[in-house]
């Protein structure tokens, strides 16, 4: 993918405006570059929002140190603004990035295989590849991995027929391909997992998003979202929003009104919910319950939730030494599981790996977050926090963040949605060097 | 911290930061303690399952599982109950087997309004009682703000029930029920500041046979609209009845 040249100025206005909090983070303390010798060598599992962004800050820290990263694809695509792709108004190219600016600018290694087993006690990493590397420190960023046959019928092989594009990249295209194929008149069907899940705001912007899709090209169909929970994420502000723009095309049904879906048939394209109910899709997406990645296990770093403890000060394993693990395989609450929080979450972990190689105190954290979603492309709406530690426990700063104003004009809302723009571009720079 | 004391910060709070409690709490948690009859108080075969961590202190789903083969001749479990050490009040809800189950397994979905431990005590007929808990830490997470918080009408409704497609004689089979229902606590106050009326779904009976098999009591502790799952032996000549505060009744059949 290539970096478009659009106008800084402009892009760099919204940037500012929209993205607030990304000046706050924490400082990274610069180690002298006269420091001599060997610094450590840093291996880094996951080339996505956590794991891209910590080893470029590693290597900011202290260019002495090594860092290597490995990550199966060449090109990274997000899953932010992947809803978008889902409703035809992007390309799946405009949200690819690459490892260029790690690799060129940066120094760091950037091996494409997968990290397949952890030794945390020889610190070691066996790779796909068969080659074992050893490391000074090791930070993990798998992201999530789904939980299949949690949901009955419903495995890898159900979800190339049913996908959940809850990862994106062929995920996104085999849904859009449902969508381009349903006939005017369908029902899109969506299932959504209880908490904690990857992008809590992420379905209902789906959900608004197809509408959107829906109502320009097969304005008679119906979106249907089978809920496992009885209460989302910006609920107020989608439901008014929905009924406002869509009328009465999506109908959202909580888990007491049997909306927890517990089987699948995936070539039928039918679900049936706790309490016997069968429905049937003309297109099927299944967002099922998930974990930590998989190389948290073998690292054996998860607990029995299946996501990983941290120390909050650092996102040290609570587990394993020299094992640090960020973005939405840990348990971060009340932190929610975002690209954004994925990124300021590698930035604290690289200064405190920078830190510990240096063997100094890390500096204290704390982190921001801002979750956009588009209701559709000019409605933009918002949810913000400003997280720190307090006896040893992540909390929200009181009085800090909130939601979009229920009763916004709608020059706001077009505000909101250019910020949604200016905070994709100001991240997928921060983290990857490129931007569309 | 003392429960009374936290009981009265509670009165009108629903969110608070985190107390640790420690193992021996039960004893300070009044209701609980006074529950405690038994002179040894037994923990081998109750499990309790909750989650570590949960993100949403309105619904958290809540497993116990007892272990029937700790059991003597002629022994079954009479009741189960469940307590919270954080709640404004303890009861959250109990169970009570009016005959022997072979599979003594519940689901429900309970309220915790802020990082607490959750007590399970289960008693015999022959006066034996188990205990066991867990911790929970209860956060909101950042993107799960809902801005919403409308006040519903509180009558009940929709009674649905689910019986198992496949049952094999002899083996007993999960049954899940669900009524609608707020089940306001009372604690809850209008935007204006005006406090919600108290208004609960009371009780669930399930009757086989025209005999009642187990009887269900809500508490402000259970999640709006009740959702209970057990393991019934027979799941023919089912009978299902809620009755709220005002004497209300609601009865399904599968
Ligand atoms: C539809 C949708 C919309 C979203 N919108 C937003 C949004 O608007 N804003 C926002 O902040 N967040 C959003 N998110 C959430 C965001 O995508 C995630 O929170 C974020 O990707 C988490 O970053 P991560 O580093 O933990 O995992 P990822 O970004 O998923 O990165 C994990 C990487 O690790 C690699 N990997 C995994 N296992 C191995 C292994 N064994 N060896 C080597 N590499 C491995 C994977 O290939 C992947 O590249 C959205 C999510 C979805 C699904």
């Amino acid at each position: 993918m290539s970096n478009k040249n659009t106008s800084f100025s402009t892009s760099r206005r919204r940037l500012l405006k929209g993205l607030g909090m990304v000046g706050l983070l924490p400082a990274i303390p610069t180690i002298a570059a006269s420091t001599s010798g060997h610094a450590g060598h840093v291996i880094v599992v996951g080339g996505g929002f956590g794991g891209a962004t910590a080893a470029k800050y590693i290597k900011r820290g202290n260019p002495k140190i090594d860092v290597t990263l490995i990550e199966p694809n060449s090109t990274f695509y997000t899953c932010p603004f992947s809803n978008l792709v889902l409703a035809g108004e992007r390309s799946l190219d405009s949200i690819g990035h690459n490892y260029d600016e790690l690799k060129n600018v940066f120094g760091v290694k950037v091996i494409h295989a997968f990290a397949e087993d952890i030794d945390g006690v020889a610190h070691k990493v066996t790779l796909s590849t068969g080659e074992v590397l050893s490391y000074d420190r090791l930070l993990l960023s798998p992201g999530i991995d789904m939980r299949w046959n949690a949901i009955e019928g419903y495995d890898q092989a159900a979800s190339e027929k049913a996908p959940h594009a809850w990862k994106a990249g062929n995920q996104t295209l085999l849904l859009r391909k449902q969508l381009e194929e349903m006939e005017d008149g369908g029902t899109f069907v969506m299932s959504v997992p209880a908490d904690p899940f990857r992008c809590p705001p992420g379905p209902y912007e789906r959900a608004s998003l197809v509408a959107h899709y829906l109502k320009h090209h097969k304005p008679r169909s119906k979106i249907l979202i089978l809920d496992s929970k009885d209460s989302f994420s910006k609920q107020g502000l989608f439901t008014n929003a929905w009924k406002e723009i869509y009328g009465d095309m999506i109908e959202w049904v909580g888990v007491s009104g049997d909306g927890r879906v517990v089987r699948v048939d995936a070539d039928k394209r039918e679900v049936e919910t706790e309490f016997g109910t069968l429905h049937s899709a003309s297109a099927l997406n299944i967002i099922p319950p998930q974990k930590a990645g998989f190389i948290a296990d073998r690292a054996g770093v998860t607990n029995e939730s299946g996501w990983v403890p941290v120390n909050p000060n650092t996102f040290e394993s609570q587990q394993v030494a020299d094992i640090y693990v960020v973005g939405d395989a840990t348990i971060a609450a009340p932190m929610p599981k975002s690209g954004f929080a994925a990124n300021t979450q590698g930035k604290v972990a690289a200064a405190a790996i920078v830190a510990s190689l240096a063997g100094i105190t890390a500096p204290d954290p704390y982190w921001a977050n801002t979750c956009y979603s588009l209701v559709n492309p000019d409605y933009g709406i918002s949810v913000a926090g400003v997280y720190k530690v307090e006896d040893n426990q992540i909390i929200t700063v009181p009085g800090s963040g909130g939601l979009s104003a229920a009763d916004a004009s709608s020059e706001i809302r077009q505000a909101e949605a250019a910020y949604a723009v200016g905070w994709y571009e100001a991240i997928t720079q921060d983290t990857w060097g490129t931007k569309y | 911290m003392s429960v009374r004391r936290l009981l009265a910060a509670f009165a009108l709070v629903s969110c608070f930061p985190a107390t640790a409690q420690t193992a021996s709490d039960w004893q300070r948690l009044a209701p609980l303690a006074q529950t405690v009859k038994a002179e040894e108080v037994l923990s081998k075969g109750i499990d309790l399952t909750l989650p570590l961590v949960a993100e949403n202190g309105a619904a958290v789903p809540l497993r116990v599982n007892f272990d029937t083969s700790q059991l003597a001749e002629r022994e079954f479990i009479r009741s189960i109950r469940v307590f919270s050490s954080g709640n404004p009040n303890a009861e959250v809800i109990d169970f009570h087997f009016e005959a022997p189950f072979s599979r003594v397994e519940l689901s429900t979905r309970i309220r915790l309004s802020e990082s607490q431990t959750v007590f399970v005590l289960a008693e015999s007929n022959q006066g034996r009682q188990w205990l066991n808990q867990r911790d929970v830490r209860v956060t909101v997470s950042g993107c799960l703000m809902t801005g919403d918080d409308s006040v519903e009408a509180a009558a009940m409704n929709t009674p649905r029930i689910a019986l198992p497609r496949n049952t094999r004689p002899g083996e007993a089979a999960e049954v899940r029920t669900l009524i609608n229902h707020p089940m306001e606590t009372g604690f809850r106050e209008t935007a204006a500041g005006d406090v919600i009326p108290q208004q609960l779904v009371e009780s669930l009976t399930i009757e086989h046979n025209n005999q009642p098999i187990l009887l269900v009591k809500f508490h402000t502790g259970t999640s709006a609209n009740p959702f209970v799952s057990v393991f019934l032996d027979e799941t023919d000549n089912l009978l299902f009845r809620w009755e709220d505060q005002q004497g209300e009744r609601v009865e399904e059949k599968p």
